[in-house]
C-alpha cells in the first residue's frame, strides 16, 4: 500500500505540531487574560455601584432627617469619634415629637425611630469602617457634619470610598 | 475510489478549511466575550446614570420647593405683593407656593416643587412674632442723614453695617459707612394738587404790582413736598428769581415761608415749557392745609416771566394772586383763573454726597464718593466709580415699628399701673432710686419724667411708658431684667430722650436682648435749639461714651456726639457728629420682645412634606 505510507508520511511534523500547541496556547491565554479582566472590571463596577447605592441610601436617608430635626440630642449622642451616634429631635408627620437615631452596630448604619429599631440603611454588601458625627453651632444654628467611610466586597476584591456630608437643622428657628 | 483517485487535492483541500474554521472560531469567540462584557457592563452603567439623573431632579426639585417658600416668606415678612399660588420657573422646573391662614397669627407656606415629574414639597409654618426687624445699623426715614467729619458707620465681628435711608444721605470727609448705602427714591405727583389748563398769560414782573405770583393749593397726602412744576415762559432775560413756598393766612400767602428754591430762568426759554422747581430740603405739607407756590420776581418792563393761568378757575381748592411784594405786609389781588402748577411730593430723588462707602451703594444720585462695591445710580459724579445704570431706583421702607406697635405697648405699660409725678433721681415716693440704688420697675406708666443719673440704675421688669422726658446720664443705668432672657425690652417716652456722658442701656446681659428705646416726639429735627426738644433741638440726643442699645424715633431727628456707639438706630432724621461711630451687631435683626404685637413674622416650623 504505496499510497497509505504516502498519505501518513504526509502528517503533522513536529514543527508543525510545536507551533500549532504555541500558537493556541497563546491565544487561550490571551482570550482567559482578556475574559478574566473583563470580569475583574465587571465587579469592580458592581462593586462601585453597591458603594454607591449603599452611600446614596444613607446619606440621603441622614440629610432628610437632620433637616427636619429642631434639635440634636447630644447627651445621648457620640461625636468626633468612631462609631459616631446621633440623636436626633424631631417631629412625626402628625407633629409629636420623637426621636431619630443613627448608630453603628454590626459594621453598618441601623436607624431607631421612636427608641423602634427600624434595622439598616445600608446594603449587605456594604460594610461602614468608621462613621463619625460632628455638630457644628452657633447661637441661631445648628448643623450636622457626617463622615462615612464605606467598603464593599465581592469576589475577593475590596473597595473603600470616603463620604461627607453637613446639614443645617430646619426645624427650629 | 475516487476520493482516492487524487488524494493530494483532497487533503490540501480540507487542510485550507481547516484552517479558515480556526481563525473564524478565534474570532467569533472574542466577539463573543466582547458583546457578553460590553451588554454586562453597560446596562449596570445605564441604571447608574439613570439612578443618578433621578437623584439630581429630586434635588432640584427639593430645592426649587425651598426657593418658593423663601420667596413667599420673604414677601409676608416685607410686606410686599405675594398672589395665591405663586407659580415660579426657575430653571428647568417650576414651583406652586400655597399660602393658607391657619389663623390671624399663623400662616402655612406649602411649595410643591416639580423638575422633569419629580415632585418634592416643603411646608413652612410661620407666626406673627413679638419682634421687629432691625435689619440696617441705620434705618432713617424722610429726614435723610447727616454725617461729620469721620463718622462711621460699621458692624461688629466682621458684620457690616448696612445703612437704608428714604431721605438724602450726606456726608463729609472721611465719613465711611462699611456696608451697603441704600437712599430710596420717592416723588410722586400729587394729581389733586394741580392745574394744568392753560388759556390766558400773566406777565409776572413786567408792571407794579403785577410783580409776585402766587397759587393756593391743598396737598392730598402729608408727605414732604420735594418739587414744584411751573408752566412759565420769559420774555427777554429776566434774572432767576426764587420760588416760596408758604402757608395760608386768610386766603393769601403767608408773608414767611416754609421751603425756597430758584427758578432757573436759564431752564425758561420764550415758549411755555413745564419748569421744575425742586427743594433741597424738602418741606412737610398736612393733608388737607391751605399752601401757596409764590414767584418773587424782580421788576422789569423788558425782561420777564409770563405764568400760564386757566380762565375759569378750574381747580376747585386753589386760587391765584398777585402783589407787588410778598414778604410785605398788604392785600393780594386775586386773578381770574388758576395758575399752572404741579406739585410732587415725597422726600425727592435719593442722594449720597461725600461718603465712603465699602459696599454697594444705591441711589437715583451718587455724588463725590468713594464706592467699594458697585455704584448703582443715574446720574453722579467726582465718584472713584461711574454709574452702573441697571437697577431702578430703590422704593422708599417702611420703619420697623408702627404707630400701632407702639400704641400696644403704650396699653401693655399703663396695664400695670400708673405712677403720677417724676421718677429716679428725685422721683415720688415709690419711684424714687436712691444714690447708687437700683429700682425695679415695669410695666408702668410714668406721667412725669424719668431722670436717672449718678450710679443710679432702672431695671426694667416690664414695658416704661414716660409721658415726659427721659433723662440719663453720668454712669446712670437703665437695662432690662435678667428675666427677659433673650428677649429685649422697651422703654418709650413722649418727649424726648437725652442720654448723657456715660449713659448705660443694657439688655438682660443675654446674647440677643437689646433695650429699645423710643421716642415719640414730633418736630424735633434740628435746627434752631427749640423748647420742648432735646440739645441740638432733636427727639433723641446721644453722648458721649454711650452703650448698647437700639434707639427709635420715627418722627423727629436723633442726634449723636462723640463716641456714641449703638447697636441700631432708627430715626425720621440721622444726625452724626463728628467721630461718632454706630456698631450694628447682627442679633439686632431679628429683637423679639415680649410684650407687644409683631413686628415680623418669624418661622413657627419647617419640614419636607409629602
Amino acid at each position: 500500500m504505496p499510497s497509505l505510507s504516502s498519505i501518513r508520511s504526509r502528517g503533522f511534523t513536529l514543527v508543525e505540531m510545536i507551533v500549532y500547541s504555541a500558537i493556541l496556547g497563546v491565544v487561550a491565554v490571551l482570550a482567559t487574560n482578556a475574559t478574566l479582566a473583563m470580569t475583574r472590571a465587571f465587579t469592580d463596577l458592581r462593586i462601585s455601584r453597591d458603594l454607591n447605592s449603599s452611600a446614596t441610601a444613607l446619606f440621603e436617608r441622614i440629610t432628610r432627617d437632620v433637616r427636619g430635626a429642631y434639635d440634636v440630642d447630644a447627651a445621648q449622642s457620640t461625636f468626633d469619634t468612631n462609631p459616631g451616634r446621633l440623636m436626633l429631635s424631631t417631629k412625626d408627620s402628625a407633629g409629636t415629637s420623637t426621636t431619630i437615631e443613627f448608630y453603628v452596630t454590626g459594621n453598618r448604619v441601623n436607624i431607631r425611630e421612636g427608641g423602634a429599631d427600624q434595622g439598616s440603611i445600608m446594603t449587605t454588601s456594604t460594610s461602614v469602617s468608621s462613621f463619625i458625627v460632628r455638630q457644628l453651632s452657633n447661637t441661631n444654628t445648628k448643623a450636622i457634619k457626617v463622615e462615612a467611610i464605606i467598603s464593599a466586597t465581592r469576589g475577593g476584591i475590596t473597595k473603600t470610598r470616603n463620604f461627607y456630608t453637613t446639614v443645617v437643622l430646619r426645624g427650629t428657628y | 475510489m475516487n476520493f482516492i483517485h487524487n488524494p493530494q487535492s483532497v487533503k490540501s483541500s480540507n487542510r485550507k478549511s481547516n484552517r479558515g474554521a480556526a481563525l473564524t472560531l478565534t474570532v467569533l469567540l472574542f466577539l463573543f466575550i466582547s458583546l457578553a462584557v460590553v451588554l454586562g457592563s453597560a446596562s449596570p452603567v445605564l441604571r447608574d446614570l439613570k439612578n443618578a439623573q433621578a437623584l439630581i431632579k429630586s434635588k432640584s426639585s427639593y430645592y426649587t420647593s425651598e426657593a418658593g417658600t423663601e420667596d413667599a416668606f420673604y414677601r409676608i415678612k416685607k410686606g410686599k405683593q405675594l398672589s395665591n399660588p405663586e407659580v415660579l420657573s426657575l430653571n428647568s422646573g417650576t414651583v406652586s407656593v400655597a399660602t393658607t391662614d391657619v389663623s390671624g397669627t399663623e400662616k402655612d407656606i406649602i411649595a410643591s416643587g416639580d423638575v422633569g415629574t419629580n415632585d418634592r414639597n416643603v411646608k413652612l409654618t410661620i407666626l406673627a412674632g413679638v419682634g421687629a426687624d432691625f435689619a440696617y445699623g441705620a434705618q432713617v426715614g424722610d429726614g435723610g442723614l447727616v454725617m461729620g467729619n469721620n463718622a462711621k458707620i460699621k458692624g461688629t465681628g466682621g458684620a457690616v453695617g448696612n445703612v437704608f435711608s428714604n431721605g438724602p444721605i450726606t456726608g463729609a470727609s472721611g465719613a465711611t459707612i462699611t456696608g451697603d448705602t441704600t437712599v430710596a427714591t420717592s416723588l410722586n405727583e400729587d394729581v389733586q394738587a394741580r392745574s394744568v389748563v392753560c388759556n390766558a398769560d400773566q406777565l409776572v414782573g413786567k408792571t407794579s404790582p403785577q410783580i409776585d405770583f402766587g397759587q393756593s393749593f391743598v396737598p392730598s397726602d402729608t408727605l414732604p413736598l420735594s418739587r414744584v412744576s411751573l408752566y412759565v415762559k420769559k420774555v427777554g432775560s429776566p434774572s432767576s428769581p426764587s420760588v416760596k413756598i408758604t402757608q395760608d393766612n386768610a386766603g393769601s400767602p403767608k408773608t414767611t415761608s416754609v421751603a425756597s428754591a430758584t427758578l432757573l430762568s436759564g431752564n425758561v426759554t420764550t415758549s411755555y415749557g413745564w419748569i421744575d422747581v425742586s427743594f433741597a430740603t424738602p418741606v412737610n405739607l398736612v393733608a388737607g392745609d391751605t399752601y401757596w407756590i409764590v414767584i418773587d420776581a424782580g421788576t422789569n418792563a423788558s425782561n420777564y416771566f409770563v405764568w400760564c393761568s386757566d380762565s375759569n378757575n378750574g381747580l376747585g381748592n386753589g386760587v391765584g394772586k398777585y402783589k407787588s411784594s410778598w414778604s410785605t405786609s398788604g392785600s393780594w389781588t386775586q386773578i381770574t383763573g388758576d395758575l399752572a402748577f404741579k406739585t410732587y411730593l415725597g422726600s425727592g430723588t435719593g442722594t449720597i454726597t461725600q461718603v465712603a462707602v465699602s459696599g454697594n451703594a444705591k441711589a437715583n444720585t451718587i455724588n463725590s464718593s468713594t464706592i467699594g462695591g458697585t455704584a448703582y445710580c443715574q446720574t453722579g459724579s467726582g465718584n472713584n466709580k461711574t454709574c452702573d445704570t441697571s437697577q431702578a431706583d430703590p422704593s422708599p421702607m417702611n420703619m420697623p415699628l408702627s404707630d400701632a406697635n407702639i400704641e400696644q405697648w403704650r396699653t401693655d405699660a399703663t396695664a400695670g399701673g400708673t405712677i403720677t409725678g417724676n421718677c429716679g433721681d428725685s422721683g415720688v415716693a415709690g419711684c424714687v432710686i436712691s444714690s447708687s440704688g437700683t429700682l425695679s420697675l415695669g410695666p408702668k406708666k410714668i406721667t412725669g419724667n424719668l431722670t436717672v443719673t449718678n450710679g443710679r440704675t432702672l431695671k426694667l421688669t416690664g414695658v416704661i411708658y414716660v409721658v415726659g422726658n427721659i433723662s440719663i446720664s453720668n454712669n446712670g443705668t437703665v437695662r432690662c431684667d435678667t428675666s427677659f432672657g433673650a428677649d429685649s425690652c422697651v422703654i418709650i417716652a413722649d418727649g424726648w430722650i437725652d442720654a448723657g456722658n456715660n449713659a448705660n442701656f443694657l439688655g438682660s446681659g443675654t446674647a440677643g436682648s437689646y433695650i429699645l428705646s423710643v421716642s415719640t416726639i414730633e418736630g424735633c429735627n434740628g435746627g434752631t435749639q427749640t423748647a420742648g426738644c432735646a440739645s441740638g433741638n432733636s427727639g433723641a440726643n446721644l453722648a458721649n461714651n454711650l452703650t448698647g442699645a437700639v434707639f427709635y424715633t420715627s418722627k423727629s431727628m436723633i442726634n449723636m456726639a462723640n463716641n456714641a456707639e449703638l447697636k441700631a438706630v432708627v430715626g425720621y432724621k440721622l444726625n452724626l457728629s463728628n467721630n461718632t461711630e454706630i456698631e450694628y451687631e447682627q442679633g439686632v435683626a431679628d429683637a423679639n420682645f415680649s410684650s407687644g404685637p409683631g413686628g415680623g413674622w418669624n418661622v413657627k416650623s419647617w419640614k419636607e412634606v409629602q
